[in-house]
């Protein structure tokens, strides 16, 4: 910015042509400028060596500022994803190499059209037999590495599938235990109570908002009418409707993880009775209730 | 499995400088990027991250970098400029995009560092940066202001002058005099 020419426009009025600004520069390197005014910048850029330095020079003052950040260290996975994503990319761009290698073969495998110059062709040939065969060795050879680095992920993804099969199997049968309507759902006291009262169970994480809810002996409902739970958050705002759901024939219910957002902190959770297809706000009273 | 693709596994200098390694990169060498990754990445993610104020968006504006760096390494040769310059720069243009939700603008740029600093090496770079943050904070108040809102807010000179009760020409003036600030600093 302290070169004289690029600090003083010049009067040629053709776009592209005038030098830049001390102060453009600056909004140019920032990408303030936009449309015409950039457009002019950059075509005069190409030309301007001068005025390019000048743009270095504001870069690498920007690039100071950039490293006066306070420095924080990536994400531990950061580093392997772009390898991944690298490795990738780098294997789709070597297919059209092979595929242009196999092109040159197959001109090479036609040599009768060389016939005025068999014994030079042929000798040539030899060469080139012999540099189609290093080539394909080396290729081979990394292939079989590939190959061989391939069988050994796919080994490990197996075993990492089928110990997710397992785990999903496991977790079927868990839900499939605590919904089934015809499961026997036993309330174990000291005293047997005089009368079963209704009694519901919530089980809520609060950093991914995974909430389950079992509840027994609830009241069969009449038409028209459901069961609604509800999340009522501790920062005070209006409770959130959790689910709707239905008792079986025994007034068992279950609720698992509905769709809640994450981090919400609770304070009660309660279930009222609503209208078919549920409600917004909660109708009083709770007909059951509990606080964290 | 890493594809090694030759060149590191036979001869690996002690420190490989930034535009050896681009040459690797540009002839297909994965792990010449993950070295370069392994020496720019906190750099990059940190300006992300100071700009974006958010760790994931943070993470894919370091993961754009460096892809482009894998895809397009000979936009990053410079005749004796810094790369560690140009991908600090490059990851506050990238999060700004991201922070106004707008298509990449592609610019020229040719960076140059007024310092001598070896940011190839993680002592230099650590220098360099302690250096430009002291810097930073011995501008005027009003300079330094105008920097960090337009640099890492991404806010426009105007913009700034309507926030600061400045006018236009006085922001103008105050980045380029910041600017100034840093370079004469820097000098030699």
């Amino acid at each position: 910015m302290s070169s004289s020419k690029p600090s003083s426009p010049s009067a040629d009025p053709r776009p592209g042509t005038r030098h830049a600004g001390p102060e453009d520069l600056v909004l140019y390197a920032l990408q303030f400028l936009a449309g015409e005014q950039a457009a002019d910048l950059t075509h005069h850029f190409e030309h301007c060596a001068e005025c390019l330095r000048e743009l270095a020079l504001v870069e690498g003052d920007l690039a100071a500022c950039a490293f006066s950040v306070e420095p924080h260290s990536p994400p531990a996975l950061a580093r392997q994803r772009l390898r991944t994503q690298v490795a990738r990319e780098n294997r789709v761009a070597a297919q059209p190499a092979l595929a242009a290698f196999g092109r040159n073969r197959s001109i090479l495998a036609s040599p009768e059209d060389e016939a005025p110059k068999r014994s030079r062709a042929l000798t040539l040939l030899g060469w080139l037999g012999w540099i189609l065969f290093a080539g394909l060795a080396v290729a081979g050879a990394k292939f079989y590495q590939e190959d061989a680095a391939q069988s050994a992920r796919l080994g490990a993804q197996s075993s990492e599938l089928e110990r997710l099969n397992a785990d999903s199997a496991r977790a079927h049968q868990l839900l499939d235990a605590l919904t089934d309507p015809d499961a026997a759902h036993v309330t174990l006291s000291a005293k047997p109570p005089a009368k079963a009262q209704p009694l519901g169970r919530v089980t809520y994480n609060r950093a991914n908002g995974s909430l389950i809810f079992l509840a027994d002996d609830l009241d069969p409902l009449v038409t028209g009418k459901v069961y609604e739970l509800w999340l009522v958050p501790a920062d005070g705002r209006n409770p959130i409707p959790a689910a709707v759901f239905h008792p079986d024939n025994h007034g068992n219910a279950s609720v698992l993880l509905p769709t809640l957002p994450a981090g919400v902190p609770a304070r009660n959770f309660g279930v009222s009775i609503e209208d078919e297809g549920g409600a917004q706000t909660p109708t009083p009273p709770y007909i059951l209730a509990g606080s964290l | 499995m890493e594809l090694q693709t030759g060149v590191f596994d036979t001869a690996v200098p002690p420190i490989a400088d930034d535009a050896f390694l681009l040459s690797l990169v540009q002839s297909g060498d994965e792990q010449a990027v993950a070295t370069l990754f392994d020496r720019y990445s906190r750099t990059v993610y940190s300006v992300a991250l100071r700009v974006l104020s958010d760790a994931a968006s943070a993470e894919d504006v370091l993961q754009e970098v460096f892809l482009q760096l894998w895809r397009t390494p000979g936009s990053f040769t410079t005749d004796g400029g810094s790369l560690g310059g140009r991908l600090a720069v490059l990851a506050r243009n990238r999060s700004i995009d991201a922070l106004r939700r707008r298509r990449p603008i592609n610019l020229i740029d040719a960076i140059a560092l007024g310092s001598p600093s070896d940011l190839a090496r993680e002592a230099g770079r650590n220098r360099f940066a302690e250096r430009a943050r002291k810097l930073l904070h011995q501008l005027p108040s009003g300079q330094r202001k105008a920097l960090e809102m337009a640099f890492f807010d991404g806010l426009t000179h105007r913009e700034i002058a309507e926030m600061t009760g400045e006018p236009v020409s006085t922001v103008k003036s105050s980045l380029r005099s910041a600017l100034l600030a840093l370079r004469e600093a820097f000098q030699p």
